[in-house]
């Protein structure tokens, strides 16, 4: 559905992405993590066309997204981070957008639009931050698009609506779509995303299944790093310390996703190796 | 890549469509801002010692040029900014259809609604002139010869406003008029190198001779006339075949073209 061969992107003269390959299946909600400035908006923004790599092949739904054909365009929605929205109501702004989604449920969007309790007679320009993103997943999902990119979606969303988000998102998943969540706000997007990516240094340095995860790597509670052997990542906690070790036993000790987001990013050579099947030890 | 995917009317009906929703506030206070100018327009006219009977005509002339390379220059706003740029250029449509969109409406769409709208302001204009001052001027009549022309010149001026309106991220009017000027400008001074290279010999110095200088009547040139006829005929052909394909093509690639970078 996606796949990636060798992109390169350099910005600014920094090399953003060097030979990054990928393979993306649909009926997956992908998490993208990655630091600050890893390059995760750049790769989502040339997943959807709008920025063109330097070299490499990339194909999203069989087409070049650079190419902006409205086959591909009509498949895709892109929840940017930041935006501007016209001043019209909903219900101009479905009139006027929604005809150039050929499979706009527009019963699911206004659904979307009560369940996140916006306005339907206030100006799109006078919502708030948190309300125009409510608004611009309500019109996305309502799309049916099968490729959702959704860059740092929780950004600006209060509590309550951070769960009602996740609670949308994962009941319009279906076996078409493939939903992108670029954040690095990884507890927001906790049993929601399955599979991990991980960005770095120009890189996908972990793509992996949350159930392969809990199959490999397991976290313990240790009074001393001394009594735990191949250690792949440590956290210093009030009462000792939060490690994460290869999954010897198969234990069901789900390690949660900032633990291994920080584990992956401090020590990738060792998380690899235990990925496939080796010693970790390359501990840090 | 298949034909609808390149062009379908459907898709550039809807386009047409969100562009003048979106900008229907825009077209009411420019249209607005129109009438007030003809009114004040229409009462000097009618007050003056010797009332024009082309006043429309003129007005015509300069509401298509200046308010139409105004619009045309501010076609593509949308692009230059970050967050009005993706949503622009994510719509599904092809990259031609929301070139032509912009270029019909600034073009035939403008021009139209110019006609229209003068016609119906020059009608309200002089029939609340003849019940307040018992006086009007002629309305303004669409259809003549001056008018046509005036639109045909302006399609062919239009198409480097809209060039500048894609080129140019922040002041796309002011940068596209400097830019015509600095080609004006350096064509003009090749055109005196070249002058002092053919003529050389009466020449005294660089730039000045005693007993040569140009005039602009062509039948003054120091060519045969029938030469000159052909210069001309050719100039004028280069003139209305040229420009504007030219300057909508490289229009249409540089859209094609852009991107949205973090940067912008």
């Amino acid at each position: 559905m996606i796949t990636i061969e060798k992109l390169n992107f350099d910005y600014k003269k920094k090399k953003l992405f060097k030979d990054l390959s990928l393979d993306l299946k649909h009926g997956s909600i992908y998490g993208l993590l990655g630091k600050n400035g890893a390059g995760k908006t750049t790769f989502l923004k040339i997943l959807a066309g709008l920025i063109f790599p330097e070299s490499g092949e990339i194909s999203v739904l069989g087409f070049t997204p650079a190419e902006r054909n409205p086959d591909f365009l009509k498949e895709l929605f892109f929840l940017p981070e930041e935006y501007t929205l016209p001043g019209i109501k909903a219900g101009e702004y479905k009139k006027i957008y929604a005809p150039f989604y050929p499979d706009f449920d527009e019963e699911r969007f206004f659904e979307l639009i009560s369940e996140f309790n916006l306005p339907e007679d206030s100006k799109l320009s006078n919502f708030s931050y948190g309300q125009k993103k409510k608004f611009l997943l309500s019109f996305g999902i309502a799309s049916n698009s099968r490729i959702l990119l959704l860059d740092e979606p929780t950004n600006g969303l209060d509590i309550p609506t951070k769960t009602r988000f996740r609670k949308i998102v994962a009941s319009s998943q279906s076996k078409e779509r493939i939903i992108i969540i670029s954040t690095h706000q990884v507890r927001d997007v906790e049993h929601l995303i399955d599979p991990v990516l991980i960005l770095d240094e120009g890189r996908i340095i972990f793509n992996e299944t949350m159930d392969r995860v809990a199959d490999i790597l397991t976290v313990e509670k240790v009074s001393s790093l001394s009594d735990t052997a191949d250690i792949l990542y440590s956290e210093n906690e009030i009462d000792g310390y939060k490690v994460v070790v290869k999954n010897r036993d198969r234990d069901q000790n789900a390690i949660d996703f900032e633990t291994l987001f920080n584990a992956v990013i401090t020590n990738p050579h060792g998380i690899q190796s235990a990925f496939n099947g080796g010693s970790p030890n390359e501990t840090k | 890549m298949k034909l609808n995917s390149f062009l379908s009317s459907k898709r550039l009906f809807l386009l047409v469509k969100r562009d003048i929703i979106s900008n229907k506030l825009a077209i009411l206070v420019v249209f607005g801002a129109i009438f007030v100018g003809v009114y004040l327009n229409s009462l000097i006219n009618i007050y003056s010692s010797t009332p024009s009977s082309t006043l429309y005509s003129s007005l015509f002339a300069n509401i298509i040029f200046i308010s139409g390379f105004i619009i045309t220059s501010i076609q593509f706003k949308e692009i230059h900014k970050k967050e009005t740029a993706q949503d622009y250029l994510l719509i599904p449509a092809s990259t031609f259809e929301k070139f032509l969109s912009r270029l019909l409406l600034s073009t035939i769409g403008f021009a139209l609604l110019a006609l229209a709208g003068l016609t119906l302001m020059s009608y309200m204009v002089e029939g609340i002139n003849t019940l307040i001052f018992g006086r009007h001027s002629i309305p303004f009549y669409p259809f003549s010869g001056e008018v046509f022309k005036a639109i045909a010149h302006y399609f062919v001026a239009q198409s480097i406003f809209f060039l500048g309106a894609i080129y140019f991220r922040k002041y796309n009017f002011i940068k596209t008029i400097n830019s015509i000027f600095i080609f004006l400008f350096a064509l003009a001074i090749l055109g005196v190198i070249f002058t002092r290279i053919v003529y050389h010999d009466i020449f005294s110095e660089f730039l000045r001779s005693d007993n040569f200088y140009f005039q602009l009547h062509l039948n003054s040139l120091p060519i045969e006339s029938d030469r000159a006829r052909m210069l001309v005929r050719t100039a004028k052909i280069l003139y209305w075949i040229i420009p504007a394909p030219l300057f909508w093509t490289i229009s249409y690639f540089r859209l094609k073209e852009t991107e949205v970078k973090n940067a912008l």
